[in-house]
């Protein structure tokens, strides 16, 4: 159940013509002042600190908040504030801020429980359909709690809206204990190049359960998640790679020497514990999807084998697929040039 | 009125209980609960390493820890299997990126971790600017500038490493499996030696000033750092993005930012937390020192290491989420979801470890001494 806070009416909304976005802008970080004011808000509730049972340790940061700007006056004077806040439970809150004072307008549920001494970080991120510049994804706060599970939050406005993918049967209602997000990790992606962003997101099946024995440390799989109006979903869940490249010649002679021993930033691995089956795709998806950051050529290595040769990738192509074999340990080398910010995703499913 | 009662036994010893039948002519039967230890857990574990630092068994270490948590044992042994490298009680690993305490949470902040007041002086771990150096590199010092071209200026001090712990320390490092390779670069230009092909050589305990983008570069295709299933969330990712780059280096703190042992304590938080509790022993003259802190006998004798922080760290987990350290549970299921719920805590970025060190519990079910009743049948 959301919590609704009557302050809401305190609070003018008569300059909704004159306000401004974050996602939109650069700086979400908020002023010392503001951020006293959002730590002056922490719900009570949360602020529960368990007593270190005897001779295990002290508690040295108990609770956390962590803020964005969701929205600031023409003047840059902040509105409206995302937070997150953590103590023994987590919640995201959207506060009205005003003349020095927070105020929570309305909260999430309490998202995960059980924290001891745990930070959170939180940033206001664009999801949208570049064409619908106004939904509410163009908007979305992305949080997450010391390095945990990602969450994604709208704002309507009015009340805010769990958009994260759950893990199906998560949670212990009798015990208070909420699903889980399955979003472990949560990279905002456009390699659909339509509709709203995508977001990739780790499965952690990789060297979490080294299977010591065959001497590999095997990489994980990756899941993307779509939005399906309503929230995100997962859509695909075996994927090997999403990487994103910009273009990286080798120039000093350390990176060429990287360059020449297949070591550096061109490099990226898909390990695995058994044999893979045939019949894997590599696709390159080469810049914006209005055709804009696109790079001018790309080169993929797969175990030293050309997979993709520079020639075959320009300013024309959009996309690239090739079918190819991978191997128990594979070493995939990436080399890309092009103009600044241009741009390739490269993925193996 | 209960018909029946499931109880999980939490520590060893016994309990009295009286039934009394529903039925009143039947009279009430008193009877004595004994809790054991079982004869074992499972099938015995095969690793040399383990024998050497167990030569009883790692079982009875297990039983001890056990009846103090009160986490049964097999879910203890089940999370060793689920984090360790075949039960090696030197396991030890270098985290450059993760999300707090890793060497990106540390060393970017250029902090004199001697004058921590969490760590205090006995953490011991001298860096480049530190304040204590004999160089008088200074307060003042500018990491960045000083690590260009990755040569150190050489009036300051750089992490000697693993040179301030004790001897038996560093010789169980050099017997763990993980190995780090770095570069031999040219003393004077800081530049990859090309005569030896640029390949890489095992780090020395000799060596010092060890750049954290060498350690990175040479290694990430072996421990994949970079991977998302091991450097997850966009701060995560955005440290391996600067490494890949090269445009942030220091000096990589390979044993501060390292974590050890059957349950991969991250030092710091061994530190934190006291593992060697208020009595330390193995050489340990502060309980913060964390000196010895590879699961020896030793240092289980002496608070545990690992293995008993850990431990205690997963109690603190399921009191959490169930709101009780002896809390009243609706059946088996439920009991297994809670510690589901403190496993996952315990390593929250990971996704399914509490599943999975559940699972691994029931490799590891309690081989029983005997029959739960005497030959005989009642007495």
């Amino acid at each position: 159940m959301i919590r609704q806070f009557s302050l809401l009416a305190l609070i003018g909304f008569s300059l909704m013509g004159s306000l401004v976005l974050s996602a939109q802008n650069s700086d979400q970080t908020p002023t010392p002042a503001v951020m006293q004011a959002v730590e002056a808000a922490f719900p009570v509730s949360l602020r529960f600190v368990p007593a270190p049972p005897e001779g295990k340790g002290t508690l040295a940061q108990p609770y956390h908040s962590c803020a964005s700007v969701f929205r600031t006056m023409q003047n840059g004077t902040p509105d409206l504030i995302a937070a997150g806040y953590s103590g023994h439970g987590s919640e995201v809150a959207m506060l009205a801020y005003q003349q020095g004072e927070a105020h929570i307008i309305n909260a999430s549920p309490i998202l995960e429980k059980g924290l001891m001494d745990e930070g959170c970080e939180i940033n206001i991120v664009n999801l949208a359909d570049p064409k619908e510049p106004n939904w509410p994804l163009a908007n979305a706060i992305d949080v997450s709690f010391s390095g945990g599970p990602v969450w994604f939050l709208t704002w309507g406005g009015n009340e805010l809206q769990n958009i994260t993918a759950l893990v199906p049967g998560s949670g212990l209602p009798a015990y208070n204990i909420p699903p889980r997000s399955a979003m472990s990790s949560g990279d905002i992606v456009d390699i659909d190049h339509s509709g709203p962003m995508q977001i990739v997101g780790s499965n952690g099946d990789g060297d979490t359960f080294p299977q010591e024995e065959d001497g590999i440390s095997a990489t994980g799989t990756l899941t993307l998640f779509r939005f399906n109006g309503t929230t995100y979903a997962p859509a695909k869940r075996n994927l090997l790679e999403c990487e994103e490249y910009e273009p990286n010649l080798p120039k000093t002679p350390d990176e060429q020497t990287f360059y020449k021993g297949d070591i550096g930033p061109w490099m990226s691995y898909i390990d695995m514990h058994t044999p893979p089956a045939p019949g894997y795709q590599l696709k390159i998806i080469n810049g914006d999807r209005d055709g804009s950051n696109r790079v001018t050529s790309a080169k993929v290595d797969i175990n030293g084998v050309t997979i993709i040769s520079p020639t075959e990738v320009d300013q024309s192509v959009e996309t690239l697929t090739r079918t190819i074999q991978l191997q128990k340990q594979n070493k995939i080398k990436v080399t890309v040039d092009g103009p600044a910010k241009s741009h390739v995703y490269v993925t193996v499913e | 009125m209960q018909n029946a009662l499931v109880l999980q036994a939490t520590h060893l010893g016994t309990q009295q209980f009286a039934i009394t039948p529903n039925d009143k002519s039947i009279p009430p039967v008193n009877m004595t609960l004994s809790i054991e230890e079982p004869k074992s857990l499972g099938a015995s574990i095969n690793s040399a390493r383990l024998h050497r630092e167990f030569p009883d068994g790692l079982d009875s270490t297990l039983y001890a820890l056990a009846d103090d948590t009160g986490i049964p044992p097999q879910m203890i042994k089940g999370q060793v299997k689920t984090e360790g490298r075949g039960f090696d009680p030197l396991n030890w690993r270098y985290e450059p990126v993760n999300a707090s305490i890793g060497d990106f949470g540390y060393s970017t902040k250029a902090k004199d971790l001697r004058m921590d007041s969490r760590h205090g002086s006995s953490l011991r771990l001298p860096a480049i600017g530190d304040s204590a150096d004999p160089g008088n590199c200074g307060t003042n010092y500018d990491y960045k500038s000083h690590i260009d071209g990755r040569i150190p200026d050489t009036s300051c001090r750089g992490l000697p490493i693993g040179s301030t712990f004790s001897p038996q320390v560093m010789s169980d490092i050099a017997q763990t499996n993980f190995t780090i390779d770095i570069p031999n670069r040219d003393p004077k230009t800081g530049l990859v030696l090309t005569d030896g092909n640029g390949q890489p050589r095992p780090l020395r305990a000799s060596d010092r000033y060890v750049s954290v983008y060498d350690v990175f570069t040479y290694n990430d295709g072996v421990y994949h750092w970079s991977d998302p299933s091991n450097a997850k969330g966009a701060a995560a990712q955005a440290r391996v993005k600067l490494l890949k780059s090269g445009s942030v280096d220091f000096t990589a703190q390979l044993s501060l930012a390292a974590s050890y042992g059957l349950l991969q304590v991250m030092y710091a938080r061994a530190i934190d937390e006291g593992w060697a509790g208020s009595t330390p022993g193995c050489g340990a003259t502060n309980p913060k020192d964390p000196d010895n802190l590879f699961d020896t006998s030793c240092n289980l004798d002496h608070g545990g290491g690992s293995l008993g922080l850990g431990t205690r760290i997963t109690d603190g987990n399921f009191a959490n989420y169930a709101g009780s350290t002896n809390p009243t549970v609706n059946g088996e299921s439920d009991l297994e979801s809670l510690f589901d719920q403190a496993y996952q805590e315990y390593n929250r970025n990971k996704d399914g470890y509490g599943d999975h060190v559940i699972a691994n519990t029931k490799l590891y079910e309690p081989n029983p001494t005997g029959s739960i009743f005497n030959a005989g049948g009642q007495q």
